[in-house]
């Protein structure tokens, strides 16, 4: 005689042991799955930190090089215009008149030098301290003039430009002697024909 | 379905060995003409092996069937282990001697007398691997004397092969090998001795899916189908007696035949 409520619960344990294999495969599937999924997303996270740390030496780097490179060609092409006398209309802030003769004025305003100083305290560049210095020194403010030729020199003392400003600076801020006195110090270390000419000018008063 | 229909199908496999049950599966078919046609020939013992529920006892008890009313042919069907009752039957059977006592000498002296060469006597033996070392020694003998022809059925076992080995190896004229069904003689089968009762409706609920479980169980063993059918048409019939709900007679169910193989012992649970 068939006992078929034993045997439905006999058959229903049949096909919980059949099915546990299946079930342990998937379980493990399943942590495997997770397990790389999080190993994976870690090792993503780092990959982004790592990459966005290069990013930023990167950009760093690439924001230096974009600072120095643009204010040599700046500089330069001041000097170029100064010399050769070209007109530069491509520049916006430099204003342009016109008389008989094509005439470029070159005036750099204050918030020109602000960015030039803003950009020297970031990359040090002692070339940036001297164009400001010059800057400085045409725009007659012979202190700050003074200051920036003092600064290029602690960075870099055989730029010869810096050190004319410098002295120039001096004399113009009434301090003539110790102007000279510097001037024949640095003659006598660089025997430049610059500062041999400047010395000349302020003896025969040339250069007031 | 109904009740009637369930219980037919169920009795249709009953462990019960009848020829007028035998089925006709190609295979065995092939088997059964070629035993047919060894008995014919002048040989001393035709050997029938194979693992059990492979069919062995059913051909046999077919091949007495069919040649029972125009030859000499006695089947035993459970062997007959005491020797002295063995010879009384046979000489009982096959010359209408009867005696109170008979051994093997007195037997061989009856078969002797009553030898009239025109038609040898066939003894069918099922189960032989049960009758001792003695008694297939003595059946050996007595099927040299070419007064008898013996047909014996042995299961194939390690033990049966060596006493095949040892006993019949230069005597056998003809051995013929018996195997489990392959999935589409089990399809034949089942559907044919269903259809063979007039379960239709029951022949119609086994599809393909069905026979592939039942051979995966039984691979492919004829009793064991049996048994694993009846007990599936006998859950069947339990449903429907009791709780019709929970079944549906359109197919045969999985869960049924797996409920079936764990209660004949297929399945471990």
């Amino acid at each position: 005689m068939l006992n078929i409520k034993q045997l439905e619960s006999r058959w229903f344990r049949y096909k919980l042991k059949s099915f546990i294999p299946y079930i342990v495969f998937i379980i493990i599937l399943i942590i495997i799955l997770v397990v790389s999924i999080f190993t994976n997303t870690k090792k993503s996270t780092k990959n982004k930190e790592i990459n966005t740390t290069k990013t930023i030496k990167k950009s760093k780097v690439i924001e230096e090089k974009v600072i120095l490179k643009p204010s040599y060609n700046f500089m330069k092409n001041m000097q170029t215009i100064k010399k050769e006398n070209i007109p530069a209309q491509k520049k916006p802030k430099k204003q342009i008149t016109y008389k008989n003769n094509i005439h470029i004025k070159k005036q750099t305003t204050k918030s020109d030098i602000d960015i030039l100083i803003k950009r020297f305290k970031t990359n040090k560049n002692p070339t940036l301290s001297l164009f400001i210095a010059k800057k400085y020194y045409k725009q007659k403010n012979y202190k700050q003039a003074y200051k920036y030729a003092f600064i290029t020199n602690e960075l870099d003392n055989k730029l010869e430009e810096s050190w004319i400003i410098f002295i120039k600076s001096m004399i113009k801020l009434e301090r003539k002697d110790k102007a000279i006195q510097t001037l024949k110090q640095y003659i006598q270390y660089s025997n430049s024909i610059k500062a041999k000419k400047l010395i000349e000018d302020v003896r025969l008063g040339k250069f007031k | 379905m109904d009740i009637l229909t369930l219980t037919d199908s169920k009795n249709t496999f009953l462990d019960v060995v009848d020829a007028s049950d035998y089925i006709k599966i190609d295979r065995i078919s092939e088997i059964y003409a070629s035993l047919k046609n060894s008995i014919s020939k002048p040989l001393k013992m035709i050997l029938l092996y194979g693992k059990p529920g492979t069919g062995k006892s059913m051909l046999l008890n077919k091949l007495h069937y069919d040649l029972k009313d125009e030859k000499k042919v006695y089947l035993y069907k459970t062997p007959i282990l005491d020797e002295e009752e063995f010879f009384k039957l046979l000489a009982q059977d096959i010359f209408d001697v009867k005696s109170d006592t008979l051994n093997y000498t007195q037997f061989i002296k009856i078969v002797d007398k009553n030898n009239t060469n025109d038609e040898v006597p066939i003894v069918l033996l099922d189960e032989a691997q049960l009758y001792s070392d003695k008694q297939m020694e003595q059946i050996r003998l007595l099927a040299d004397t070419r007064k008898i022809k013996f047909v014996i059925t042995l299961h194939k076992t390690q033990q049966e092969d060596l006493i095949a080995k040892e006993h019949f190896q230069t005597r056998i004229w003809e051995s013929i090998v018996l195997d489990n069904a392959k999935k589409s003689e089990l399809k034949t089968y089942v559907q044919k001795k269903l259809l063979k009762a007039n379960c239709v409706d029951s022949a119609n609920m086994i599809t393909d899916k069905n026979i592939s479980l039942i051979h995966k169980l039984t691979n492919g063993n004829y009793r064991d189908t049996n048994k694993l059918l009846y007990t599936v048409f006998e859950i069947y019939l339990h449903y429907i007696q009791n709780n019709q709900k929970k079944i549906d007679t359109k197919y045969l169910s999985t869960k049924i035949i797996e409920m079936s193989a764990i209660h004949t012992g297929l399945i471990d649970a």
